[in-house]
C-alpha cells in the first residue's frame, strides 16, 4: 500500500483508458432518449456542439495541470483559492464525486433490476458492483490504470453489437434538420457536457502521467473524440431505429433496439450487452470512488487510506440503499446531482482557468525581479 | 490455510443460488397466440402449447394443447390461462400472435403494449390478422404436418421466402405504430378447405393501430413488397399481358423477377398537395409463357404489355391503400422529413387520400429460358 503513495506513474496510453472508462458510464445507455427529449431529432447536432466544448474543457484542465506542475485537483484548489477556501472547495469535490458515485450506483441497480434480475434484493447488487469497485482501487493508481486498460476491448465489442441496431433503421427518421429552437440546443449541449464531465478527474490522474504536456492534449484529445464519436453512433443507430416517437417510450433505446437481434450464438443480445455494460458501470463507479477518497485523503489529513475508502463506500452504499428501487427517490438524487453538478464541472473549472492565468504573472514577476 | 478457507467460505456465499433462476420444467411455453374480440366485446386469449414426447428414436411425438381464457385486459386473461395449468404459463418464446380481424379493426395496441413493457419477453414475435375468428385459425391443425405447432409459423415463413408477405415483428412495427404519416401492413390469414387448412390471403392494412379493413390481395402482393424494397428470395409474377387469345391461359405470363431497383420520390404538388414518384426497373427472365413461340421479334411487344400489365397492376395497390387510408409508404413521413415547414400545412389524415402517387415501372427481360 505504501508504494502507491510515492509518486506512481501510469503512461499516457493508460491515462487515455482510464478516460474512456471513467467517460463511459450509464449515458452511454440513455443518451439518445434524454437527448431526444430536449432536442427532437436534431439531437446530435447538439452532441457535436457540446462535444467540442467538452474538448476546450479538457484542454483547460491539461493547461491548469501545467500551471501547477505536480499537484492534484485538491492541491490546486488550494494553492489558487488560498488555504479555507481551496478546503471548502476541496470538500465540495468530495461530496461532488460522492454524489455522482451514488448516480452510478442507484443507476445500474435500477437497470439491472427492470432488466435482468427483478428477484434479486437490490442490496446485493450494489454489493456485487461495490465490492469490485473497492478491489479495483485498493492497488492504488497504478491498478487503476491496469484493470480500466484491460477492460477496454469492451468498448470496442459493444460497438460491434450496435451495428444490429441498423437491421431495421430507417435513416429518413434522422430527418428533418434545424426543427429545434435554440433554448432546446442549448439544454442538449448542456446534458451532453454533462456526459462527457468526467474530464473533472483528469487533474487526479494528470500529475501522474509520464510524458510531455504536448504528448499529454494529443492523447486527451485524441480520446474524447473517441468518445464522442461513441456517444454519436449510439445516438444516431438508436434514432433512426426507433423514429421520433416511439424513441421516447424507450428509456435505453440501445438495449431496447437488440432485443430482436437474433445471432447464431446469442439468442437475447440485449441481455448479453447489459452484463457487458456493467464492466463500465463498475469502472466509472470505481473512477468516482477513488475521487472522492483522494477528497477525503486531504481534508482530515489521514494517513489509513483503506479507512477513506470505506468511509466513502458506506455513505454511498446507505444513500443508494435510501434511493434503492423507488423512482422519486432516485429522481430527487439525479435533480440533486443537476445542481451541483453545474458548479463543480462548469463554474470551478473555469474559475480554475482563468486563476491559472494570474499565478502565471506572479511567476513571471517574480522571475524578473 | 486460514485466509484461504474464509475465501472458500464466502466463494459458497456469493456463488451458491440465483434468485432469478426459472427453470424450464417450471414453465409452460405457448408457441402462438390468438387473441380475439367476442361478440359482446370481451377478450379473448387462446394458446397453443406444445408438448414433446421422449421416444426412442427420431423426433418425440408432438402432442398440442390448447387453452382458451377470457379476460379484460391482456395479462388477466394471460393469469386465467395459468389456473388451469400445473406449471407457470410463459408467453415469453411466442413465435406467431394471431389477432381476429374484429379485435384488429378495434386497436391491436393495448394487447401488445406488455410485449413492449416487459423486458423478458420476445420482441421477435410475428403479428398476423386473421379473417374471422383467430381461435379457429389456431386449431387448425394438418395431420400431416410433423410438428403441428409450427404450422402458421411454417405459413408465413415460405411466404416471406416468395415475395408475398414482409418479414415483420413487434419490434418492426414498433417505430411505425408511433410514427405519424407512416403506417405498416400484416400478414393476413384465412381459414379454409371447411376448416382443415389455413391460407395466406394477401396483406392487412392498418392506419395507426386499428386495421383499416382493406388488404392487399394475394396476386398483388409481391409487386407493393417490391416498391417497397422488400424482397424474399425468389419474386415470381403472373400478370395478363395480352387479350383475346383462345384458351385464356394464352393471356398469361410469369415472369422471375432477378434484380430489381425501387426508388420513392416525394415531393410537394400544387395541385395535389403532395406527389410521389415510383420508380422501378425490374430485370425479369419468362418464366412461363403459355402461348409458346416466344421469338425475339416478339420480346419488344411483350415487354411493352409487361410494363403496361405491372403499372396497372400498381396503380390498383395505390388505389387501395389509399382507399385505406393507410400510408405503407411511408410517404408522409418522407415529406416531413424532407420539407417540415410545408408538413406543418398539411393535414395527413385527409389529404393522403388525395394525393398523386404515380408508379413508373421499366422492365428490362433478361432471359426466355432455355426452351424456344
Amino acid at each position: 500500500m505504501a508504494k502507491s503513495d510515492t509518486n506512481p506513474k501510469i503512461t499516457l496510453s493508460q491515462l487515455s483508458y482510464i478516460f474512456i472508462q471513467s467517460q463511459v458510464g450509464v449515458d452511454i445507455l440513455n443518451l439518445s432518449t434524454v437527448l431526444h427529449k430536449e432536442v427532437g431529432a436534431d439531437g446530435w447536432i447538439s452532441l457535436l456542439i457540446g462535444g467540442a466544448i467538452s474538448i476546450v474543457f479538457v484542454l483547460m484542465m491539461v493547461h491548469i495541470n501545467k500551471c501547477y506542475p505536480g499537484e492534484g485537483l485538491f492541491d490546486v484548489l488550494r494553492s489558487s483559492f488560498g488555504k479555507t477556501l481551496g478546503n471548502v472547495a476541496g470538500f465540495g469535490y468530495y461530496v461532488y464525486f460522492l454524489v455522482v458515485a451514488i448516480y452510478l450506483l442507484t443507476s445500474y441497480g435500477e437497470l439491472i433490476n427492470q432488466w435482468l434480475l427483478p428477484e434479486t434484493p437490490i442490496m446485493v447488487l450494489y454489493l456485487l458492483l461495490l465490492i469490485s469497485a473497492l478491489y479495483t482501487i485498493s492497488g492504488g493508481l497504478t491498478v487503476i490504470a491496469k484493470v480500466f486498460t484491460f477492460f477496454a476491448v469492451i468498448l470496442f465489442v459493444i460497438s460491434v453489437l450496435f451495428l444490429f441496431g441498423f437491421v431495421e433503421a430507417k435513416f429518413i427518421y434522422l430527418l428533418p434538420i434545424g426543427q429545434a429552437s435554440l433554448s432546446a440546443y442549448i439544454e442538449g449541449i448542456r446534458v451532453t457536457i454533462y456526459s462527457l464531465s468526467s474530464y473533472v478527474l483528469l487533474l487526479l490522474f494528470l500529475p501522474y502521467t509520464q510524458g510531455s504536456i504536448k504528448q499529454k492534449t494529443k492523447t486527451l484529445i485524441g480520446t474524447n473524440l473517441i468518445v464522442i464519436f461513441f456517444y454519436l453512433y449510439t445516438v444516431i443507430v438508436s434514432y433512426a431505429h426507433f423514429g421520433s416517437d416511439q424513441i421516447e417510450h424507450v428509456s435505453q433505446p440501445v438495449l431496447y433496439m437488440l432485443r430482436t437481434a437474433d445471432s447464431v450464438i446469442i439468442t437475447r443480445i440485449d441481455i448479453f450487452v447489459l452484463s457487458l455494460w456493467t464492466v463500465f458501470a463498475m469502472t466509472a463507479f470505481a473512477a468516482y470512488l477513488y475521487g472522492a477518497e483522494r477528497a477525503f485523503a486531504q481534508i482530515p489529513k489521514s494517513k489509513k487510506k483503506m479507512l477513506n475508502i470505506y468511509t466513502a463506500s458506506i455513505i454511498v452504499l446507505a444513500v443508494s440503499f435510501w434511493g434503492g428501487l423507488n423512482e422519486e427517490n432516485i429522481r430527487s438524487i439525479i435533480d440533486f446531482q443537476d445542481v451541483i453538478t453545474e458548479y463543480f464541472t462548469i463554474y470551478i473549472p473555469i474559475l480554475l482557468f482563468l486563476l491559472s492565468f494570474l499565478r502565471r504573472k506572479d511567476k513571471k514577476k517574480e522571475a524578473a525581479q | 490455510m486460514k485466509k484461504l478457507t474464509i475465501i472458500l467460505i464466502s466463494c459458497t456465499l456469493i456463488l451458491s443460488g440465483c434468485w432469478d433462476m426459472r427453470e424450464f420444467k417450471e414453465v409452460k411455453l405457448g408457441i402462438t397466440a390468438a387473441y380475439d374480440l367476442t361478440d359482446d366485446g370481451v377478450y379473448t386469449n387462446t394458446i397453443l402449447i406444445p408438448n414433446v414426447q421422449n421416444s426412442a428414436q427420431g423426433p418425440g411425438q408432438e402432442s398440442t394443447q390448447f387453452l382458451t381464457a377470457t379476460g379484460s385486459t391482456a395479462s388477466e386473461a394471460r393469469t386465467n390461462i395459468d389456473r388451469r395449468l400445473s406449471s407457470t404459463y410463459s408467453p415469453a418464446q411466442l413465435d406467431v400472435l394471431l389477432f381476429g380481424d374484429k379485435l384488429a379493426r378495434q386497436d391491436i395496441y393495448p394487447y401488445v403494449d406488455a410485449y413492449y413493457r416487459d423486458p423478458r419477453m420476445h420482441l421477435d414475435v410475428v403479428p398476423v390478422v386473421v379473417k374471422g375468428n383467430a381461435e379457429q385459425a389456431l386449431k387448425v391443425v394438418p395431420k400431416s404436418e410433423i410438428r403441428p405447432s409450427e404450422y402458421i409459423e411454417g405459413i408465413i415463413e415460405s411466404e416471406v421466402e416468395t415475395t408475398n408477405t414482409l418479414e415483420t415483428s413487434l419490434q418492426a412495427i414498433g417505430s411505425e405504430l408511433y410514427e405519424e404519416g407512416e403506417d405498416f401492413a400484416l400478414p393476413l390469414l384465412q381459414v379454409g378447405d371447411g376448416g382443415k387448412t389455413v391460407s395466406y390471403e394477401g396483406l392487412a392494412l392498418f392506419h395507426g393501430s386499428s386495421y383499416t379493413g382493406k388488404d392487399i390481395p394475394f396476386g398483388h402482393t409481391t409487386l407493393f413488397l417490391l416498391m417497397k424494397r422488400v424482397k424474399g428470395k425468389v419474386a415470381r409474377i403472373t400478370v395478363k399481358i395480352f387479350d383475346g387469345e383462345k384458351p385464356e391461359t394464352n393471356n398469361n405470363t410469369t415472369i422471375n423477377i432477378e434484380d430489381y431497383s425501387s426508388k420513392i420520390k416525394t415531393k410537394p404538388d400544387k395541385q395535389n398537395k403532395v406527389r410521389a414518384d415510383i420508380t422501378m426497373d425490374v430485370t425479369v427472365m419468362i418464366q412461363e409463357y403459355p402461348q409458346d413461340h416466344l421469338s425475339l421479334s416478339k420480346l419488344p411487344e411483350v415487354k411493352k404489355n409487361l410494363e403496361q400489365a405491372l403499372t396497372d397492376q400498381a396503380k390498383e395497390t395505390i388505389r387501395i391503400i389509399q382507399e385505406a387510408n393507410s400510408d405503407v409508404f411511408g410517404i408522409g413521413r418522407s415529406i416531413y422529413g424532407h420539407y417540415p415547414d410545408y408538413w406543418k400545412k398539411l393535414d395527413w389524415e385527409q389529404d393522403f387520400k388525395n394525393i398523386k402517387i404515380e408508379p413508373h415501372i421499366r422492365v428490362n427481360i433478361r432471359s426466355r429460358g432455355i426452351f424456344r
